[in-house]
């Protein structure tokens, strides 16, 4: 009963999620309108991520967004060195972001608290100083990529339906993954990590590795996002690695709902949405924005993925 | 007679308190010891310092013939040396009976593994064992329930099962009785009688002096981190030092 009440929660939500960019673009006739939805939709990929350590792990990451940087990094220098299929980028990209949250992982998984908060951003800065001067790639001014990842036959990556497919696709696999990786029997040891670490060692869990493994899968899952980004954006820039992107993905995530399964669909479609839209009458839009944050914080316990409980009927607020 | 822990010349400071000097102690196959003494005497400290939780100024622990001064302790809980704690450690936002199932699963497959990755967390598999623990600590009905909603004595039972279940070599037990009625205490001693079967000793720390004399077959008597001395209940009760040093502190022992 509760089972398929969550199978049929996840089909409707991820259906929802990809199905109303094509909605809008068909209505207004614009068909660049997709491009909003896809940086949506990789958002919500980089936030599903940070949600798994954050919500799941209690782990409180102020760099995440470094994995994005290297995800776009590692699929963009590919792509100017013309090796374009998706099944050498995509490796490439995984392992790239799982070395860096490693060595990472390794240095902040000895801290908790607001150390682990501040040494997850100032390790992340370190690599968005490298990018910053890597006048090889660009440096400050980033780097242009003139090719986007190749699939099948009959693919063409410059369509604007098939490219916006590829996204949507890749977005509900990332999706999946993180649901299936938070019901495992390893997401309910990093649950049970967070929840008592004291216990979970008189248990006989090593709480260290625990929680290496959620960061290194978390970072990879960021890594797919950057490598989604670096194609959408046809550009790799040192800003996606910045502190203040790593910010954005921190407040899709508590926008959402921290801990929830489709939180960070949420707060990236409120989030990317109300950006394009608000951005469009002033450039100060995160004066808006900011307040409709508190008062969802406030309100709305588990943030808008609380507030979508509440609206089906008989519904007990889940964690 | 053959000594399954033992303790060597431990101490522990903390900057200048010395909260255990020179402590000696063994536990033999199938007893049961329990350590006794006023507050501070440092029993709690003795128990993290066998858990691995707190690394001994000097000293050394040994565990079955060998050190274990260098392992940490969730290796030492991998080993069986299983501690419960005195002021209830529970995951407390997780159901009580997947409090249970991560015990069970710590004890089958404590190290992280790709099968964890791939796996779903609720088995068939532990299903039957989950059930029969529920129903022997009598927690079937709060199954479903968190463990802030339960009560002090339901609490420390859970606490209970998840250490015995997890199949331990040795039990140490920080207090497991504090603050339950007299009832209840019994029936929580008739459970861990009934679930700990063969020769498994345990290491009883409790204020409840009824009870340690009860279930205890051997008694250390610990004094401001000294053990002042160690023998059978009944020399333990009879002796004028104990007496005196009880005394001085405790008005009801």
């Amino acid at each position: 009963m509760a089972g398929s009440y969550r199978m049929i929660e996840g089909v409707v939500v991820l259906a929802a999620m990809v199905a109303a960019g094509p909605v809008v673009a068909l209505l207004s006739g614009d068909v660049y309108q997709l491009a909003v939805f896809e940086r949506a939709l990789i958002y919500a990929v980089a936030a599903a991520s940070l949600n798994m350590i954050l919500g799941f792990g209690g782990m409180v990451s102020f760099g995440h967004a470094v994995y994005l940087g290297i995800g776009c990094y590692a699929t963009g220098i590919l792509a100017n060195a013309d090796i374009l299929p998706i099944w050498i980028q995509l490796p490439v990209v995984m392992a790239a972001s799982a070395l860096v949250a490693l060595f990472i992982g390794l240095i902040v998984l000895r801290t908790s608290g607001v150390y682990f908060i501040m040494i997850t951003l100032a390790l992340a800065q370190i690599f968005y100083y490298l990018a910053v001067s890597s006048s090889y790639f660009g440096g400050d001014d980033g780097m242009v990529i003139y090719e986007r990842t190749t699939l099948l036959w009959g693919y063409d990556p410059f369509d604007s339906w098939h490219f916006y497919f590829f996204v949507a696709g890749v977005t509900v696999l990332c999706m999946l993954l993180v649901n299936h990786l938070v019901r495992s029997d390893f997401g309910r040891r990093l649950v049970a990590c967070r929840e008592n670490p004291t216990r979970a060692t008189a248990l006989g869990f090593n709480v260290f590795a625990v929680r290496l493994v959620g960061f290194v899968l978390a970072g990879v899952i960021c890594g797919i996002a950057g490598f989604l980004l670096a194609n959408q954006a046809e550009f790799a820039t040192p800003g996606y690695a910045s502190w203040q992107r790593s910010g954005e993905l921190l407040v899709i995530v508590i926008l959402g709902g921290v801990g929830t399964r489709f939180g960070p669909v949420y707060g990236a479609f409120a989030f990317v949405l109300l950006e394009s839209v608000l951005a469009g009458y002033t450039t100060h839009w995160p004066i808006l924005f900011g307040p409709f944050l508190i008062c969802v914080v406030l309100f709305f316990h588990k943030g808008l993925a609380g507030f979508v409980d509440r609206l089906i009927p008989g519904r007990a607020r889940a964690g | 007679m053959s000594h399954i822990l033992k303790l060597e010349d431990i101490s522990v400071s903390f900057g200048g308190i010395h909260a255990l000097q020179g402590v000696n102690l063994q536990l033999d196959h199938g007893s049961i010891h329990a350590l006794i003494g006023p507050n501070g005497a440092g029993k709690t400290t003795l128990v993290s310092v066998l858990s691995g939780e707190l690394k001994p100024n000097g000293g050394t622990v040994h565990f079955d013939g060998r050190s274990v001064n260098g392992l940490s302790t969730h290796e030492r809980a991998r080993l069986g040396l299983t501690r419960t704690y005195q002021i209830t450690a529970l995951f407390q936002h997780i159901a009580v009976w997947e409090n249970i199932l991560l015990s069970l699963k710590a004890r089958d497959t404590p190290k992280v593994s790709v099968m964890q990755l791939l796996r779903a967390h609720a088995e068939r598999h532990y299903a039957g064992e989950l059930a029969e623990v529920l129903k022997d600590f009598g927690l079937e009905e709060k199954a479903g329930a968190l463990p802030s909603a339960l009560s002090h004595g339901d609490r420390r039972r859970l606490e209970l099962a998840m250490a015995i279940i997890s199949n331990p070599s040795i039990l140490l037990l920080d207090e497991p009785l504090a603050g339950l009625s007299t009832s209840d205490a019994a029936e929580l001693v008739a459970l861990i009688r009934k679930r700990l079967k063969g020769d498994v000793p345990i290491l009883l720390i409790e204020h409840d002096m009824d009870a340690v004399f009860d279930l205890a077959d051997e008694i250390t008597v610990l004094v401001d981190g000294r053990v002042l001395m160690t023998g059978t209940p009944e020399a333990v009760r009879n002796s004028a030092e104990v007496q005196a040093a009880y005394l001085s502190e405790e008005d009801d022992f």
